[in-house]
């Protein structure tokens, strides 16, 4: 069974739609924020599984002299409680 | 993406088409022909002048990683022209792209990499264990600027 669970989008958008039932809470740690969403699931199946996709800016930009780029690390969590 | 698109043309007409690359790896785009002669071109602008890529009738072309017109978040288009002067055109367009998928455990941050100017997006998935259950999403940015030449 596929089931779309919703979308949410960064804080350009805050706050988001909350029609997709995702329940949103901002954090801040070591001033930087970000977001958390959750969601509750009554999983009925064996091998079942919540696929995602995260999303980032083209890291690209036109530096004062040449093009610099960009390298973006992301720490990624999810988790079932 | 992914899903074929079955469509009809009236003669001496165009149809334009659109898709986004999400995923840093090759994409195809393939057209079958039912019916009909067709000039297909593929392009970065709403204008075949400026196509970087084409073909007559059912054809099939690549966009590779690394090649010059390959981009990440930029709509493309492919432009089709009906070239029969009486006759409809029939035709199926597929555009299809491999997509990769990390598997994360459950509870343990992953640290990924987005590197270069074309990597814009990463999947992941969790296998959910049954039950009623509360699943939490976070992705946290690590504010690391690399400035390579």
């Amino acid at each position: 069974m596929v089931k779309r669970l919703g979308e949410v989008r960064d804080s350009l958008d805050f706050p988001p739609n909350n029609d997709d039932g995702f329940s949103i809470k901002r954090i801040y740690e070591e001033s930087k924020g970000f977001l958390q969403v959750t969601q509750k699931l009554d999983v009925t199946e064996d091998d079942e599984a919540v696929v995602f996709t995260v999303y980032i800016q083209p890291n690209t930009h036109r530096g004062r002299h040449k093009f610099e780029t960009f390298k973006h690390d992301v720490m990624v969590f999810a988790s079932t409680s | 993406m992914g899903d074929p698109h079955t469509t009809s043309l009236p003669p001496r007409t165009r149809g334009i088409f659109k898709f986004i690359i999400d995923e840093n790896t090759d994409v195809s785009i393939k057209q079958e022909n039912k019916i009909g002669k067709t000039k297909t071109y593929i392009s970065l602008d709403q204008d075949k002048y400026a196509a970087f890529k084409e073909f007559d009738n059912s054809g099939q072309v690549r966009i590779e990683q690394g090649e010059h017109d390959f981009h990440t978040s930029r709509l493309y288009y492919v432009m089709v022209e009906n070239l029969s002067e009486d006759n409809q055109s029939s035709f199926t367009l597929t555009v299809y792209q491999r997509s990769t998928i990390i598997n994360i455990r459950n509870g343990v941050p992953l640290k990924v990499t987005f590197a270069g100017p074309n990597e814009v997006t990463k999947n992941f998935a969790l296998p959910l264990p049954k039950g009623n259950k509360t699943l939490t999403l976070q992705v946290n940015p690590i504010l690391e600027v690399d400035k390579d030449v």
